[in-house]
This record gives structure tokens, sequence and C-alpha cells, in this order.
């Protein structure tokens, strides 16, 4: 490798790129989608909306799995009845985003955490945002809870949990 | 599978709409941008293969048979023989084969004014005119039947 | 099963934006390759090809669309595909083949064209998310690593100078890749300084989004007995993946990744992975990934990595090199292609080929790795001399 002096290949520079030096073909598509949530998520959702946190009991490993599903992949079998949890938790990992999805700068910084659920079986938990509090107060294990919107705002969505706050003690 | 308890009733079963734009800007490559530039000087480019001297349209950087380098980009005559053509939307669209070449185009073939469009007549590229061409496949405005084809 | 040899490599530099297609980096790579092997493409029985989410390059076929720039024309051809660890798994797939008797010579081709989607490559990750559960919440691929990271960090009291010191080796190690994107001679102070992307991934713990392709060339023992007197052997090679339901595993400890090695491990007769491991290339698209891996692999214990880091034993001249080529950190990573420049290497530096970044102590043994999809996928290959 080293007797080739260099590697095939033409960079393109940012400004090559932009005033468009080269020839380039430029196309959108749009895609929309309707995903089915499926049973174990539907009824999640459901919950969410009435203001609970539901999760699905395996009865072999009796594990309870939030967020549920209509099989336990452990056991690789169905998963046998619904369990409401509290909708408090403790922070398992967290971190303070900058950015957005496509890469540009958010205006304000966005903390985001996976939260352990209250009464789901250890380590299970979800990805949320929180918020009423300070990037430089966070810290795992942080005991939280979930602050909803209004019974009149919610849809049945993942957001109907506004965020997550620190829980008073 | 059956659903679960607390939902049987299907009514509540749920979809979540929402969408996935993306954009794109592709880059035409190394075979690709001298086929662009060849189109804005008026010339139809393909390129040889130096193994087995095979023409290939649209030109490629490589022999898809020799898996080798391609020894030159060379200029095909305009003037090619129609393949096979589809018709939509008032529109006769064609794939356009030309004489030693492997390969070929796709493109808008305009109509005879008489007769009818047939395989295997010939037809020759009409560029439109420099100041209009943008290095691209629209650069050739259509193709037209020759005479006496 | 038969032994199987890698007899050739070759990549195209790596880089943000390149010219050309992704059929034409797949086209130098492989071309590359089988000059090295001293192969034409007509003894080539086989091809495999991996790439990353077809959302990158803009093509939603992007195997087929690839297949002619791969050498595949009507020739037994698939593509593989686990995510980030597709690259360490394409040389697995073609094993497969040469192991079982079905192919004598397989091309093995690694391709990213990540520079084609605007605004920013870093879009598409958002479409590998839960759509109902996550999407809606604005995730980025940068979250997941940021959580994982900053769990590690908290489960081994790690402090982010450690994780910085790895960042600050591959780049230096990369002074020395003729392909590398993102080589520098940088300080831990730089990469603490560096803007905050998701703390605590601050800019210089990321590698970059590039364009780029790699590829080797495998061989039955006959075959690579006739045509090459250095032959390098493909001795272990593992992979696992671990739940999708990435909230519900401890992040601290990439335990499919102990299973994927455990697997090739097994298959080399390694017991004691640490002494018996020469030196690896492992993955590392954030700079905590290298240290989180070499403790999947075994090659420290767990919260280890980061001491030998700081003593300087996974440098080039230290007892363990980890990443000699400088990784995706310096080289740039285009995600299957990245992957397949790691097996490259680790065959570049058993032959004694890697010139000015071939680490100081002999090597008979190497390891390259690769991890992907949601903090899920370990792929391993060992090989040796």
């Amino acid at each position: 490798m080293e007797s080739k002096k260099t590697l095939p290949g033409t960079p393109i520079a940012g400004a090559e790129w932009d005033n468009e030096v080269y020839s380039f073909r430029k196309h959108s598509v749009q895609l929309r989608y309707a995903w089915d949530a499926g049973s174990a998520v539907s009824g999640f959702l459901e919950g969410l909306k009435e203001g609970r946190i539901l999760g699905r009991r395996c009865n072999r490993c009796m594990r309870v799995l939030v967020p549920p599903r209509a099989f336990c992949e452990r056991c690789f079998r169905s998963t046998d009845e619904w369990v409401e949890v509290k909708d408090t938790g403790k922070i398992n990992t967290y971190s303070v985003s900058y950015v957005n999805n496509d890469a540009s700068r958010r205006d304000k910084p966005l903390i985001v955490a996976v939260i352990e659920i209250d009464e789901a079986s250890p380590g299970m938990g979800f990805l949320h945002v929180l918020g009423e509090v300070e990037p430089s107060k966070v810290h795992v294990d942080m005991k939280v809870k979930a602050v909803w919107k209004p019974r009149d705002e919610r849809v049945g969505a993942i957001t109907d949990i506004k965020y997550f706050k620190p829980l008073e003690v | 599978m059956s659903l679960p308890d607390g939902l049987r009733n299907t009514a509540q079963a749920k979809n979540w709409v929402d969408s996935l734009p993306l954009s794109y800007k592709y880059s035409a490559g190394v075979s690709g941008q001298r086929f662009a530039e060849g189109l804005k000087q008026g010339k139809i480019l393909g390129s040889k293969c130096s193994k087995c001297g095979e023409t290939f349209l649209p030109p490629s950087l490589y022999c898809p048979n020799c898996f080798v380098y391609s020894s030159d980009y060379v200029e095909i005559p305009p003037y090619g023989k129609i393949y096979s053509f589809a018709e939509a939307d008032g529109k006769a669209i064609a794939l356009i084969r030309f004489h030693g070449v492997t390969g070929g185009l796709i493109h808008v073939v305009k109509r005879p004014s008489a007769g009818r469009l047939k395989i295997g007549l010939r037809v020759s590229a009409v560029f439109r005119p420099t100041e209009q061409r943008k290095g691209d496949l629209t650069d050739i405005e259509f193709f037209e039947i020759r005479p006496h084809s | 099963m038969r032994r199987v040899a890698v007899v050739g490599a070759g990549m195209t530099l790596f880089r943000h934006r390149m010219l050309e297609t992704g059929k034409e980096m797949a086209f130098e790579a492989s071309r590359m390759a089988l000059d090295q092997a001293g192969l034409d493409i007509k003894d080539v029985d086989s091809v495999v090809l991996g790439s990353a989410p077809d959302a990158f390059d803009g093509v939603h076929m992007k195997g087929e669309y690839l297949l002619d720039g791969a050498g595949g024309t009507c020739k037994p051809y698939t593509r593989v595909y686990v995510g980030g660890g597709t690259g360490v798994f394409v040389p697995i797939a073609a094993w497969w083949q040469v192991a079982s008797g079905v192919a004598d010579i397989v091309l093995v081709v690694g391709e990213e064209k990540m520079s084609p989607l605007l605004p920013h490559p870093q879009y598409a990750f958002w479409s590998i998310f839960d759509p109902i559960l996550e999407r809606p919440l604005g995730v980025t691929l940068l979250w997941i690593f940021s959580l994982e990271m900053r769990r590690y960090m908290h489960v081994y009291n790690v402090k982010e100078e450690d994780i910085a010191l790895v960042a600050v080796k591959n780049k230096r190690n990369a002074l020395d890749h003729p392909a590398a994107q993102l080589a520098a001679n940088i300080t831990v102070d730089d990469v603490l300084k560096s803007e905050p992307i998701c703390w605590p991934v601050k800019r210089l713990d990321v590698s970059p989004t590039s364009d780029g392709a790699a590829a080797v060339v495998l061989a039955s023992e006959d075959v690579a007995r006739r045509i090459t007197d250095d032959p390098v052997w493909i001795t272990g090679v593992g992979w696992n993946v671990d739940s999708t339901y990435w909230t519900n595993r401890d992040l601290c400890y990439p335990e499919y990744l102990e299973k994927a090695a455990n697997m090739a491990y097994r298959m080399a007769h390694i017991s004691d992975p640490k002494k018996e491991i020469d030196f690896a290339e492992v993955y590392d698209p954030f700079d905590y990934k290298e240290l989180h891996h070499m403790e999947g692999l075994q090659l420290a214990r767990r919260g280890e990595a980061p001491k030998l880091t700081r003593e300087g034993v996974t440098q080039r001249d230290g007892d363990l090199p980890i990443n000699p080529s400088g990784g995706l950190l310096g080289v740039g990573n285009p995600i299957a292609a990245a992957g397949m420049m790691k097996i490259a290497e680790v065959f570049w530096q058993l032959r004694g080929e890697a010139g000015k970044r071939q680490v100081k102590k002999p090597v008979r043994r190497g390891l390259a790795q690769a991890w992907g999809d949601l903090m899920q996928v370990g792929t391993v290959v060992i090989m040796e001399r």
C-alpha cells in the first residue's frame, strides 16, 4: 500500500460544493408513513392519554416490560397482562443536547435522559427529556417524576408527558 | 396473534403518522462529469475499455465486464436507432442505441409528421442552443427521425 | 471447514465529499485489492458488499446500484448489513463462502457515500429510531452516544480527560495514513475545549461523516498458496446482536460484544486475549467507544481501559497497540468502508506493509472489530500471519 503514493479519490472542497463547480443533481422526496402501533404500544399510548404509564408482564420471567410489548423477547412467548406502573423513576443516564437531528444548533440546550420507571423491572425504562432543572444540577440516579400535559391536550403520544422533573423529597 | 387483554377492541389500535423529508445533492461522478461537460459542448461521450475495446454509453470510469479502467472517452456520432419505445402523456420515450456502442440513451423522440414510430427507425439528437445547455441530458432537446430512414 | 486467507486489500481516500459516485469508489478500492492479489475479475467466484442505511446514498436499492462497481455483475452477489457493524461483518459473510467450499475467491467490498444527504448526513440517523416512542422527542444519533458515554463515565468513574486521550492518539496516528480525513496533532485540552455537541460529547470526541470505499480479497488455502508467499489467515469470526430495546439494557458494558468476541476467541483457540492478541483495530466512531470496546473484547478489565490508555499501553509503540491506523476518529468514518479499513489495516500490519504506521513490536495476530445499530451489534475478525 505504501508503494502507492496517493490513494484514488477526488475530494470536493466546501467552496466547490457550494458553488457547484462540478455537475450535481438535486432531488427531494417527502415520504409519508402511517405506522401501525401494534397491540402493546397502542395500549401504552391509550394509557398515556389517561395520564398512566402501562407495562406488560411476562408470567414466565416475571419481568414488567416498559415500554410494553406483545411478546417477551427473552422467553420468546406472548406477554400475559397489563400492569400500571408509577410515573416516577430515576435517571439511568443523561446528556445535554446542543444540536437538532439535522445537526443544526439548538437555540436552547435540551437535557435528555434514559429514565428507569419505578415498579417496572430493574433497568426498564425509556428515553425522554428533562425540565425544570439546570443541566449542572442533574445527576445519575436522580429521582424524577413525569409532568403531564393537561388532559385535553393529550393525544396518545409519548409527548403527552411534557418532560420529567426532579422529584422533591 | 391474539390481542392482549385490554385491547380486544381493535378500534383502539393506533397508528402514528409522520413524514421523512429527504433532500439530496448527487455528484455526477468522474465519468458523469466528463459526460456532462461533453453534453455542454454538444457532444455525446462514451467510454472505451482499455482491455476489450468495447465502448459504453453512458460512459463509465471502468469496464463493467473486464473491471479495468476505461482507457478513453470517445465522441459518439449523434445518430442512433430506436431500440424500443413507449408512449405516455402524449410523449414518445425511446431507448436509443448507437452503432458499435453498448448501452444507449433514454430520451424523448419527436413524432414524425407523417407515419408512425417504429422500432429500428433511425434518429438523430437535436441539441439546445449552447447558451441554454446545463450539462445534463436535457441539453439534448429531443431525438428526431432522420429523413429516409 | 477450509482455511481462509486474505490475499489483497485496497481503499480510496476518505473525505467529507468526493466527486466519485458510490460505484466509482467501490471500483477503485476493489481494483486496488485485486491488483495487490494479482487477480483478475474473472478469477473472482463471488462478491460480498457491505453498505449502511440507503438513506445516505439516496438510492433505495443500494446493493444492486453498487453491484457493477463492486465487480458483482452476473456473479453470486450479496449485500449484508448490520448497521455500523457492517464493515467487519462483510468479510465474515465472505468467510462463510470460502470456509464452506462454496467459493475459492471472494471479493469483499465496503462502500459508503454519506455526502448526498442534505442538509447534513446526520439527519439520516433519525430514521433508524422507533417512529412512535422515540422520534417525536426529536432524538438524534448523538443522544444515544452521549447517554452511553455518560453511563460509562458514571459506572467506572472515568473522566472526560481520560476519554480525550483516545482522540489525541488516534488523530495523531492518522497523520501517517494516506487516506486520512481528520489527522491532526491535538491536545487533551483541545478536545475538552471543543464545542459541546451533546455533552459529554464534544466536537473532537466524534469521527466525521465521510465518503469512501475499501476492499479485500479472500481466498481458499490452495489459491492463497499459489498466488502469494505471504497469506494472512482469518482464524476467528464472531458476531452478536442484543435487544433493540436499548433503554432496557445497562449501557456501561457491551455484553453483545463480549459474546461476539468469545465466539471468535473460541474459534481461534484464544484463552487469554489480553496476552494473545498482539494489536487491535477497535471501532472508534467516538473516543469513549474505543475504551468501551477494549473492555467488551476483554483486552482490558471493566473500567480499566482508560488506565491502559493513560499509561501509553495502547500507543503504536506500546504493549497493546490499539487503532494504529488512526481509526475512525483520524482516518474517517464512511461507515461500512470504515470497518473494512480496519480489516485492511490488520492485513497490512501483519504483512509488515503498514509503513510509518507499522507498530513497533513484532506482530503475529491482530483483531478488527466493529459495532453498530442501536448500540447492539458486535462484529469481530481475528487474523494471523
